[in-house]
């Protein structure tokens, strides 16, 4: 018995059709005679008996579309028995309706996607803005319009928008076509940063944190980003040189101070607030090195090592003697050095190495009774810190009032290196310190 | 031997009249050829055919016509994709030379390459396999039927590029010699691979290099008659093609491709000289193919029904059965049980691929370079 | 000179490019002796760039094959021997005229192993010089690495200096993998260290940065690395502007990690090819970094590329068709805003 099947005649050959038969069911017909014509995207050509036999049932009549493989009809040779009713293997002669469809859904599944010849409105209009008159006209203009047009915006701008909370409509573009760029989302972030720290509820902990003992300090070379550069270049050219901004905490200092009594009463050297504040100060910035630093046109530097400048008021002006290596120093030393230094400066006897090299300031104008005050950086630091004289005052302790002595410190940081979220955090650690003055004594 | 070769019984129909028009010396050039063999032929004693090794030799010729028919019946059925291009016709080409081979001796194909796999031994269930697609196959389904590769049994591929394997060939021969192996090389290519440029650098350089005995290779050129579908008098400037490889350096004869004892005692004769001298030889076979191109070649507009079925007289498997029987005694059941045997063979095969599981989907980044085979580009 | 229990110390001796290449033949050829050469006037005549002076000499016509005007021929029989265990290193005397060969190379020698289910190996190393730059006009200044970095199969290497050449020349001999050396006919005369190793092996697909910067990433390879690095030193000195320069040196594989790295601290990227614009190195690299880093992107990516023409042979005319420093720098202020 023979099967009549749709041929593969063609390499991408899938489906032929039916064009007629020559023979019908019970003919008696021969090898090589034909039965059936059949037409295929390339050529129509007549199907012929592979042996001698009796044509069984048509099972494609003409005009049908069968796929390859599929059956067509049976030849059962002379003595055979008449085969059982067998569907016809992926026929698709006059497909019902459902089964029409989902063999179109397998075309679309399986083929790909066809270029489009007629441009589809739909996604056309969605890309307004980029034709290339439009274009012409938006750049022309230089600016994005918010409300009229898209405005543009860089990638990175977008992102950096999205995790600084910063709204791009309300971000003037300064690149191309008005487009956002990062420095401009930079910009709007540190106006909203400088807005937060100018308000009074700044960062403030009074929770005892556990401090981590930071690691080693190492000298790097950290290259100015262009943003880092754009923000230098760009606040420098608002608010002077070195674009200043200022941050203030209070902090408790009762314990601090009782502390120092008892120092003071065990210890030939006298310490002063100072003292400990130079040593919190320097303890902070192994922390926070990025405070530790200094701008240069190339790079910002950031210091291997701490070393504190004490602001000295002396008839010709202000000096500021370097207490090197102040976080490897107890406090104890520290306020030996500090005096000598002063001693020193007074005498106009400090000789450039006692007053170079610095890599942070302390200016202290708490004997003067000044509460609060803002200091000068002192370049190449890249921050300072303005410390206020220490005063009782009525702290509010759970349901009761109680007197704390509290004292305030004010620190003004060059916004080209150092952030509003770094100098908070810088103040927090610094604050923790003092408030927990045992860490400054081991 | 008698030919049935007579163009005048050919009934001249619309094809036909094309080819008369355009000439076609295929006749005029087998015609001498025949008449050269005869004595050649003669030098094969009657012992030696009866020699049990010719059994082997008409079974594999009989595997090799039922494993076509098998894969034109699997094309038609759509199990194998691609281009099909079978070797019913000339399966003598093969089997007279490529059992002239040691075992350690090499083989190139083009894309007509399925005889050659099962001549050097490759088996027939990964070999259909290979043809339908699956992990199975002998190349695990990654080349098809136009890439046919068995390293193990001497076979460095079959290629889908016209000539495009001259040169391996060649620079295939020279590794043998600079390793200083006895081992021979042997190029199988069509009439229609002689008028691109690569066959021309390919044998310039191994005319050059057997000068200095370092290019044992045997190139075979299966003269079907047609590149495709045109004539070598269409295609060829010269079609004396033997002389065209003497114009290379490379000594070269005409054989009547039907005649398998006659294959077999010139490559005998020509593998022995090339394994002593280094140098290249030809071997012009001149052979038609019963079937189409390729399998998508139905109307065969280029000759006619009645010239296909003039050369199916000269059929190789009938000339090597009737001398067969007619020296040795094989018969028709022999022959009979021979075909039973080699349809099972092929039944296997193809049951066994149409079994096999498609190729890993893993298996796509394989290969594609050594190690881990992984060459991607990102993103 | 080194004492027993330290670590093998390596010189470093300055080489040209065009001997570094020559030492990583020579050394290879006395490594392994299946290694041979192939290629037109490299023996007697010993090269036309002479990176094969004294090899026939050395080694003999049997590894030292001198072939006819073949191209197709030369790469074609390369690829036998190398599937039957050779390694053959064939040198087109310029990659111009390896057009004549891209059958034997992209049909053959890139698919073999795939075709065969990785049956064969396919040791062969296609090298020589491209580029422009030399009044050698229209047919003989193209460049190649988009053309044979499409398909995949071959490595495709573009050493910018005399280390990595010798390096990468050895690991493609050594290998098991159809490699397409491309050599910069200009750099040859390049000097630059080399370590004195004969296992100085520098492997594919590692792209490196070659100069830190943190404003701008410019990504080239071959000649035009070094293009980039002279834009990239002018920019510093005259605008302040800190380009990081990364170095491909590989373009298939390629290894975009350092330059998605580079993009995530400079947000901002211009690549650098001597070839045309259309279809190039750079736009594949430009559509990848897009793909891969978008939202790190402050600006578009910008291609600087020859132009889109036949190199014209008169001088004036050859010279505004390639690249040039101030069009890298004009490329670098765009993508930073500043022009």
């Amino acid at each position: 018995m023979g099967e009549i099947i749709m041929p593969k005649v063609g390499d991408a050959m899938t489906e032929g059709k039916v064009v007629r038969w020559y023979k019908k069911a019970g003919d008696a017909v021969k090898l090589g005679e034909p039965l059936l014509e059949i037409e295929t995207d390339k050529v129509n050509l007549d199907l012929e008996a592979e042996e001698d036999g009796v044509l069984g049932d048509l099972e494609a009549e003409p005009g049908a579309v069968v796929e390859v493989g599929g059956r067509l009809a049976l030849v059962r040779v002379e003595g055979e028995e008449a085969p059982a009713a067998r569907p016809a293997k992926k026929n698709v002669e006059a497909p019902p309706p459902a089964e029409q469809q989902s063999r179109k859904k397998e075309d679309q599944a399986t083929e790909r996607p066809r270029p489009r010849a007629v441009p589809d409105p739909e996604v056309d209009s969605d890309a307004r803005g980029s034709t290339p008159s439009e274009r012409a006209t938006e750049e022309s203009s230089q600016k994005g319009t918010p409300g009229t047009g898209r405005s543009r915006s860089s990638p990175l701008a977008r992102r950096m928008a999205l995790e600084l909370g910063v709204e791009l409509a309300s971000v003037h573009g300064s690149g191309p076509g008005g487009r956002i760029v990062a420095s401009d989302i930079e910009q709007a972030a540190a106006s909203d940063q400088k807005e937060k720290s100018a308000s009074p509820s700044g960062p403030h902990s009074k929770t005892v944190r556990t401090l981590v003992t930071p690691a080693a300090l190492e000298e790097k070379r950290i290259p100015l980003s262009a943003m880092r550069r754009t923000i230098a270049r760009r606040l420098a050219e608002s608010i002077g040189p070195i674009p200043h901004f200022f941050l203030t905490i209070e902090a408790d200092v009762t314990s601090l101070l009782q502390l120092r009594q008892q120092l003071n009463e065990i210890q030939q050297v006298k310490t002063s607030v100072n003292d400990f504040v130079t040593r919190a100060a320097a303890l902070a910035l192994l922390h926070h090195p990025m405070v530790n630093s200094s701008f240069t046109d190339e790079a910002i530097l950031q210091h291997g090592e701490v070393h504190v400048g004490i602001a000295v008021a002396t008839p010709e002006g202000l000096i500021t003697p370097v207490i090197r290596n102040a976080d490897q120093r107890s406090v104890p030393e520290i306020a030996a050095e500090a005096r000598s230094l002063v001693e020193k400066a007074r005498n106009r006897k400090l000789k450039p190495e006692d007053y170079q090299g610095s890599t942070f300031t302390i200016s202290n104008l708490g004997m003067f009774g000044i509460e609060e005050f803002t200091a000068i950086i002192n370049p190449p630091n890249s921050a300072i810190l303005a410390v206020g004289a220490a005063r009782p005052k009525p702290v509010v302790d759970g349901a009761s009032v109680v007197v704390r002595d509290r004292m305030r410190v004010t620190m003004s940081c060059d916004h080209r290196v150092v952030d509003g979220a770094v100098g908070a955090q810088y103040l927090q650690t610094f604050q923790q310190y003092l408030e927990q003055p045992l860490r400054l004594l081991v | 031997m008698r030919t049935g070769l007579a163009r005048a019984s050919v009934k001249l129909s619309r094809n036909a009249r094309v080819m008369k028009e355009h000439g076609s010396g295929m006749d005029l050039e087998l015609g001498t050829v025949m008449a050269k063999q005869k004595e050649r032929t003669a030098v094969l004693e009657n012992a030696e055919v009866c020699a049990p090794e010719w059994n082997d030799i008409l079974e594999k010729m009989v595997l090799i016509r039922k494993f076509e028919e098998a894969s034109e019946r699997e094309f038609r059925k759509g199990n194998i994709g691609g281009y099909l291009h079978v070797y019913s016709g000339q399966e003598g080409i093969v089997a007279g030379i490529l059992t002239a081979l040691g075992s350690e001796d090499i083989v190139f194909a083009g894309y007509r390459d399925h005889a050659h796999a099962l001549v050097l031994g490759s088996d027939p269930k990964a070999l259909m396999a290979e043809l339908f697609g699956k992990r199975t196959g002998l190349s695990k389904g990654k080349g098809g039927s136009m890439h046919l590769f068995d390293v193990a049994h001497g076979l460095y591929g079959g290629y889908g590029i016209v000539g495009g394997h001259l040169t391996l060939a060649t620079g295939a021969a020279y590794a043998l010699r600079y390793r200083n192996t006895d081992r021979v090389a042997v190029c199988y290519f069509g009439d229609g691979a002689m008028n691109i440029g690569p066959f021309h650098e390919a044998l310039n350089m191994a005319g050059l290099w057997g000068k200095q005995g370092m290019c044992p290779a045997l190139f075979v050129i299966e003269n079907n008659g047609y590149a495709m579908g045109t004539s070598v008098e269409r295609h060829s400037a010269l079609t004396d093609l033997s002389a065209r490889m003497r114009a290379y350096n490379i000594p070269a004869e005409k054989v009547d491709g039907q005649d398998v004892f006659a294959l077999r005692g010139v490559a005998d004769r020509v593998v022995r000289q090339i394994r002593e001298t280094g140098h290249p030889y030809c071997i012009e076979a001149i052979t038609y193919r019963f079937s189409g191109h390729g399998a998508a070649d139905i109307l065969q507009p280029y000759r006619t029904k009645e010239e296909v079925e003039e050369h199916k007289h000269r059929d190789p498997i009938l000339i090597l059965k009737k001398r067969m029987k007619e020296v040795c005694g094989l018969t028709d059941d022999d022959i009979s049980r021979m075909e039973k045997e080699a349809a099972a063979v092929v039944a296997g095969a193809v049951k066994f691929a149409t079994e096999s599981e498609e190729p890993a989907p893993e298996e796509l980044f394989r290969d594609v370079v050594s190690g881990s085979g992984e060459d991607r580009f990102h993103g | 000179m080194s004492s027993p229990g330290r670590e093998r110390i390596v010189f470093m001796a300055e080489i040209s490019y065009r001997d570094a290449i020559r030492e990583a033949l020579v050394e290879e050829m006395d490594r392994d002796e299946n290694v041979l050469l192939l290629g037109e006037d490299i023996g007697i005549y010993e090269g036309t760039f002479r990176i094969t002076q004294g090899m026939l000499k050395k080694y003999g016509a049997k590894r030292v094959i001198d072939t006819p005007i073949a191209e197709a021929g030369m790469a074609g029989t390369a690829a036998g021997m190398a599937m039957l265990g050779l390694k053959p290193v064939v040198e087109m005397m310029t990659f111009n005229f390896a057009f004549v060969a891209a059958d034997q190379i992209l049909n053959h020698i890139a698919k073999i192993r795939y075709f065969s289910g990785g049956q064969v190996d396919m040791p062969v190393v296609i090298r020589g010089p491209q580029g422009a730059g030399m009044q050698l006009s229209a047919q003989h200044s193209q460049s190649f690495e988009s053309f044979y970095g499409h398909f995949p199969g071959l490595i495709v290497a573009a050493p910018s200096n005399a280390s990595d050449a010798k390096g990468m020349l050895k690991s493609a001999i050594r290998g098991k993998d159809p490699v397409i050396f491309l050599e910069n006919a200009a750099l040859y005369g390049l000097k630059s260290e080399v370590p004195d190793d004969v296992n100085h092996l520098v492997p594919f697909g590692k792209s490196v940065v070659v100069r830190e910067g943190s404003d701008v990433t410019i990504v080239s390879y071959s000649r035009m690395l070094h293009l980039s690095l002279a834009a990239a030193a002018t920019l510093s000195a005259d605008e302040g502007i800190e380009a990081e320069v990364i170095d491909l040196r590989t373009l298939r594989p390629l290894d975009m990690d350092p330059v998605f790295e580079s993009v995530r601290k400079t947000h901002r990227a211009v690549v650098v090819q001597e070839q045309w614009k259309p279809f190039g190195a750079a736009a594949e690299i430009a559509a990848s970094i897009t793909e891969t880093v978008f939202d790190e992107l402050d600006a578009p990516v910008v291609r600087v590329t020859g132009e889109d023409v036949p190199m014209p042979y008169a001088r004036n005319l050859e010279l505004l068709a390639v690249p040039h420093e101030e069009q890298v720098i004009e490329a670098v202020k765009r993508v930073l805003y500043r022009n």
